[in-house]
């Protein structure tokens, strides 16, 4: 949430700071070259077939445009993408999907387990990337509170046991009856961890609405993009009276734990003169001399679904 | 000229002040000497001095710069105090013999040193028409300006934070306002200014870059006088005089700008003018009262206060940003004997930055503060942060000789800090800490020195000094342990009030010594070695009030620096020009910075030094300064070619990276020109190498989102920034008793675009194939007339 909020606020500087000038140009800016590489966006869910996109890097101001876009993904004439449970090996098979790019590498042998640990190679270019994850077990979700910021407009409260005398790292993904996916809640941050909660009764302090990130890469300095910020931000954040919404709990490995903190702090910094930028860190283990991007992760779900009744409903918490 | 008759053995000292006759006002510096001779001496900061010489008759010969020198012919035969009351020469271009005061650049010890006249620095053109003594500084060789909307300046390499400023003897922990458009002295309060880039005596510590050591003027002990001024954004006001006359005296100087009360009524109700702003204000004020010949007492404060407010209905969006210093200084002279002289300071000394957002709340037009509106909101987001110290100084000045100055004193500080404080509320939901339970850290810092300036012969003058300094920081006080990613707190460590949970001390040694070629040239070598117990940490690319002060704890060790440099200094053609070449080498370590993607506000519930990398730093760097004194034109022309790099082993494998502020190319060019006895002009020119930034170089696409990938840190350059700024004043007929002058002034001439930021963005989505990135630069001031009427009466 905080880190919202100081990304909103950091925004109104720039703002106010445009707001008393308008000495801003376009500049061209000579950048060093940087060498494409391998990215890899891969997950295996509990009770689902692993899922893999391959894609290039390019150069920052590269547009991209339907082309360039195709350009960049990788499908199965140019990869071999492997996965394994440690006794069964699964060459995945390069096939549609609902989102966004609406191809890309799935399995077909086996399902995610929990506890379990799933290994990944991938054969690109004459040269093997191989990466780890485990999926942890899975913990269930005890209660959903819908937290209303108007008489319309509400975000979800989660809570859950976590198990003492472990170290347990949790995502949240969320989608309402109109999308066909599960997206990380806009904004803020999906992951938490029990470091300081070991064992007690967690609560995911809020749940926005889930959001396909890509839809929403705005030229925050246009009155446009002024409205949807803000003007609209509860209709962004907040789900809506007489949305059923669909929550998944999952816990995650410590590895991708990190790799997720490290993309939000990238996410906040990003574009921001005002800071340092962080570096999304990554799982994937390139050869020598080469370099990868992206991560390979285990999600150990855990599903609920519930009806956003109105404010003055009688029943605005829901228990399992 | 009458020569000296010596009367061998028996040696007499004369002692006093030297004083402007007009106002009463002390000298700080003015020189005395024995005509004839090279004996003499200079007056302390309280405008104190004693000369000791063998029994006989002398010329002694009492000079100040911008004054007519006074020559006063003395049978000393037994101890003399002798308080001199020099009169202003009308202006510095009448080339009025001044003789000692011209050779101190070359005849002192000490090197690495700025005065600046402050008619001079009234004379230069002013952004805004707000005459401005930190800016002028910033136009010196080794100074540098850190740009357009940065708040801080840069001196040999050093960060923002490693120079000491002080006024009245006051730490200033921020010197500026409006996010650096305007400094907090008020040039209309300023008595004097010197800075050491190098070379520090050791009566100054605590900063490892420069010091400098700005004092206010005492009020005038002769009569009542008013005198201000009305500027397009800003207006002034000091009112001076004497309480007793000759024996006490105050000054009251204070400014306000009123640009948004300026704007408001010319705007739409919903214009984001009318619901946002920005204004300062400051008071100095300052009384001091003449007990008797060796007792006087100071009492100085000053209080300034910005605030910047940001509120929008539309973005439902309400932002107040409110900072400030504040200090009040007591300070007790004492004469023990004409070679004997203490000064006890008392100093309280204030910093705080605060700021609010709140989201999702009807801005209230007519709300001035923050509090009407605090609980208003969804969400909000509120911060503090700041520094308070109490210090206590006892300096001794023993003026052994005239070839002898020793000063020696002890200073203790009580520092508390309030590193950040972040409290955010949601709905009814409070995230982070609240301000009561802040994570404050307290400290008591302790320096002892002694210093002695000695002539060894008419060729050679060594300075040799030592600081001792201690820190230590004490409880209450709660350690965050963090996990080796540095994400998660794993253990506390909470220390109780009192308890030690850091000490540090150091021997620094000072040391300066001049060599003389000619009566006009000489070469002087300094080497100086500084500790620094506090460190500003800096999270973005510019200078902020943000930017956050924090303490050495059990984590964060004090900054080290140490500086070896190198001059030649030349006269010529009479003493009307000065010349200078300096080099220096300078090393920093226990260097901060934040790690990559820290934030403000990452400390809640945790220690701010949490988020810090550390490293080491150097500088190196040759500056030339040529100086046109007197005449109808003056002026000077200072260079510097540095480069300051840092080494973190956090960032980019431990391998060498540019600061933010390397600078390989500085000039400044300040010319002023009398062209009738009424109508003066003066321009300066500035060019430097642009700052250094980091941006992406590449991006990729991962679960719906683009990622960009940064280049190493610091590996950009922004474009140089040059600018050129003109103005005249015109003196109105003076009658009795009355002066006024306009001024008029032009910054930014010919409306250079001076990056303040390059900023990167992407626009549309990967989805639909219309994504696109583009790169911008934030320019903040355009070319800029303003106009000012100064008065006195």
């Amino acid at each position: 949430m905080r880190e919202c909020l100081l990304k909103i606020s950091i925004i109104a500087v720039l703002l106010s700071l445009v707001a008393v000038s308008s000495c801003i140009k376009d500049i061209t800016v000579d950048l060093p070259q940087a060498e494409s590489c391998l990215v890899v966006d891969g997950y295996v869910d509990f009770d689902d077939y692993p899922v893999v996109f391959l894609s290039k890097s390019t150069a920052y101001f590269q547009e991209l445009d339907t082309n360039a876009v195709n350009d960049l993904q990788i499908n199965d004439t140019k990869a071999t993408v492997i996965v394994s449970d440690g006794s069964i090996s699964d060459t995945l098979q390069y096939l549609p999907i609902q989102r966004w790019p609406y191809k890309c590498f799935q399995g077909t042998k086996f399902k995610g387990e929990l506890n379990h640990r799933y290994d990944l190679k991938i054969l690109y270019d004459g040269k093997t990337y191989t990466s780890s994850t485990y999926i942890p077990d899975t913990i269930k979700i005890d209660t959903v509170i819908p937290v209303f910021m108007t008489d319309t407009f509400a975000m979800m409260r989660i809570n859950w046991k976590d198990p003492k005398n472990q170290s347990n790292y949790y995502s949240i993904h969320v989608k309402n009856q109109t999308q066909q996916m599960y997206y990380r809640p806009y904004a803020l941050n999906h992951i938490i961890s029990d470091k300081l909660a070991d064992g007690e009764e967690m609560s995911f302090a809020m749940v926005a609405k889930g959001m396909e990130r890509n839809a929403y890469y705005d030229n925050f300095m246009t009155k446009e993009e002024h409205d949807s910020m803000y003007y609209k931000l509860g209709d962004i954040l907040c789900f809506s009276v007489g949305d059923s919404v669909s929550l998944k709990l999952s816990t995650i490995d410590n590895v991708s734990y990190n790799i997720w903190e490290s993309w939000y702090r990238n996410w906040i910094t990003d574009g921001n003169p005002f800071t340092n930028p962080a570096t999304v860190r990554t799982n994937i283990n390139a050869p020598e001399g080469m370099e990868a991007k992206g991560f390979w992760i285990g999600y150990g779900c855990n599903y609920r679904s519930v009806y956003l009744y109105s404010k003055d409903s009688v029943v605005p918490i829901v228990k399992f | 000229m009458m020569l000296p008759q010596f009367a061998f053995g028996q040696k007499y000292t004369i002692s006093g002040y030297i004083k402007d006759k007009a106002t009463g006002e002390d000298l700080i510096g003015a020189n005395v000497m024995v005509a004839g001779q090279t004996i003499g001496t200079s007056a302390n900061g309280y405008g104190f001095y004693s000369l000791t010489l063998p029994g006989g008759t002398y010329d002694i010969i009492y000079s100040f710069i911008g004054y007519s020198d006074d020559t006063i012919h003395i049978n000393l035969t037994s101890d003399k105090t002798l308080t001199v009351q020099m009169s202003s020469s009308a202006i510095m271009t009448q080339e009025v013999v001044v003789s000692a005061e011209r050779k101190a650049n070359v005849q002192s010890s000490q090197m690495s040193v700025v005065r600046l006249p402050m008619e001079t620095v009234k004379t230069l053109p002013a952004f805004m028409g707000e005459v401005d003594v930190l800016k002028t500084i910033q136009l010196m060789p080794g100074v540098q300006s850190a740009g357009d909307g940065n708040a801080g300046f840069y001196v040999r390499g050093g960060g923002p934070d490693q120079n000491l400023i002080l006024l009245d003897e006051a730490t200033v922990y921020n010197a500026s306002h409006l996010f650096g458009f305007f400094s907090v002295f008020n040039a209309d309060a300023v008595k004097d200014m010197e800075m050491f880039k190098g070379g520090m005596p050791a009566e100054y510590g605590g900063r490892i870059s420069s010091v400098l050591n700005i004092s206010m003027k005492n009020g005038n002990m002769k009569e009542y006088h008013i005198e201000g001024g009305i500027g397009s954004v800003s207006s002034r006001f000091t009112v001076q005089g004497p309480i007793v006359k000759d024996k006490a005296s105050f000054i009251v100087s204070a400014r306000r700008t009123y640009i948004d009360a300026l704007i408001r009524p010319f705007t739409k109700k919903t214009s984001l003018l009318r619901t946002s702003g920005y204004y300062f204000f400051d008071v100095n004020a300052k009384a001091n009262w003449i007990i008797n010949d060796n007792n006087r007492l100071y009492l100085s404060g000053y209080y300034g206060y910005d605030k910047f407010r940001f509120g929008s209905k539309e973005m439902g969006l309400n932002m107040n940003m409110p900072w400030g210093n504040g200090f009040v200084t007591l300070r007790y002279n004492h004469v023990f004997n004409n070679k004997f002289f203490s000064n006890t300071s008392l100093i309280w000394s204030n910093y705080k930055f605060n700021t609010s957002v709140e989201m999702l709340t009807i801005v209230d037009e007519n709300a001035e503060n923050t509090e009407s509106n605090e609980n208003s909101s969804g969400f909000a987001i509120k911060q503090k942060s700041g520094i308070n110290d109490w210090n206590l100084k006892q300096d001794f000045t023993w003026l052994a000789g005239p070839k002898n100055t020793v000063k020696f004193g002890v200073q203790y500080t009580h520092h508390k800090f309030t590193p950040n404080t972040l409290a955010a509320e949601i709905s009814d939901t409070t995230l982070g800490s609240d301000f009561s339970n802040n994570n404050n850290q307290f400290a008591h810092e302790v320096g002892i020195y002694i210093g002695d300036d000695f002539k060894i012969n008419d060729r050679f003058t060594l300075y040799l000094g030592v600081r001792n300094s201690y820190f230590v920081q004490v409880g209450p006080f709660t350690r965050y342990i963090k996990d080796d990613l540095h994400q998660n707190t794993i253990d506390e460590i909470r220390y109780k009030d009192n308890q030690p949970v850091a000490f540090y001390w150091d021997v620094e040694p000072r040391a300066s010594f001049k060599v003389s070629l000619t009566e006009n040239s000489s070469i002087k070598a300094s080497y100086m070695r500084n500790s620094q117990y506090i460190h500003l940490a800096s999270i973005s690319a510019t200078t902020l009030p943000i930017d956050l002060w924090v303490a050495c704890s059990d984590v964060v060790k004090p900054q080290k620096g140490s500086q070896y440099a190198l001059g030649y200094f030349q006269n010529l053609f009479n003493d009307k020009f000065e010349g200078s070449i300096e080099v220096y080498y300078k090393t920093l370590k226990n260097q901060i910075e934040y790690m990559d993607g820290a934030l403000p506000g990452d400390d809640i519930s945790d220690n701010a030094d949490n988020y810090f990398i550390f490293g080491k730093g150097y500088s190196y760097g040759v500056e030339f300064f040529f100086k046109k004194r007197v005449g109808l034109f003056t002026g000077w022309i200072g260079y510097t070619w540095s480069k300051t790099d840092k080494i973190f082993d956090d960032i980019d494998n431990g391998n060498p990276f540019p600061a933010k502020y390397d600078r390989r190319h500085d000039l400044s060019v300040t010319a002023t020109y009398q062209i009738t006895e009424r109508l003066t002009a003066s321009a300066v020119f500035v060019y430097a190498t642009g700052n250094t930034t980091t941006l992406p170089i590449a991006t990729y696409m991962v679960d719906g989102d683009i990622v960009n990938v940064y280049g190493t840190r610091n590996s950009y350059r922004m474009p140089a920034y040059h600018r050129l700024d003109l103005s005249v004043t015109y003196d109105i007929k003076t009658k009795k008793n009355w002066e006024s002058s306009f001024n008029f002034s032009i910054y930014n001439v010919y409306n250079h675009k001076n990056p303040y930021f390059i900023y990167v963005y992407n626009t549309g989505n990967v989805k639909d194939g219309t994504y696109k990135t583009v790169a911008k630069q934030l320019s903040i001031i355009p070319i800029l007339p303003a106009i000012t009427w100064n008065f006195k009466f």
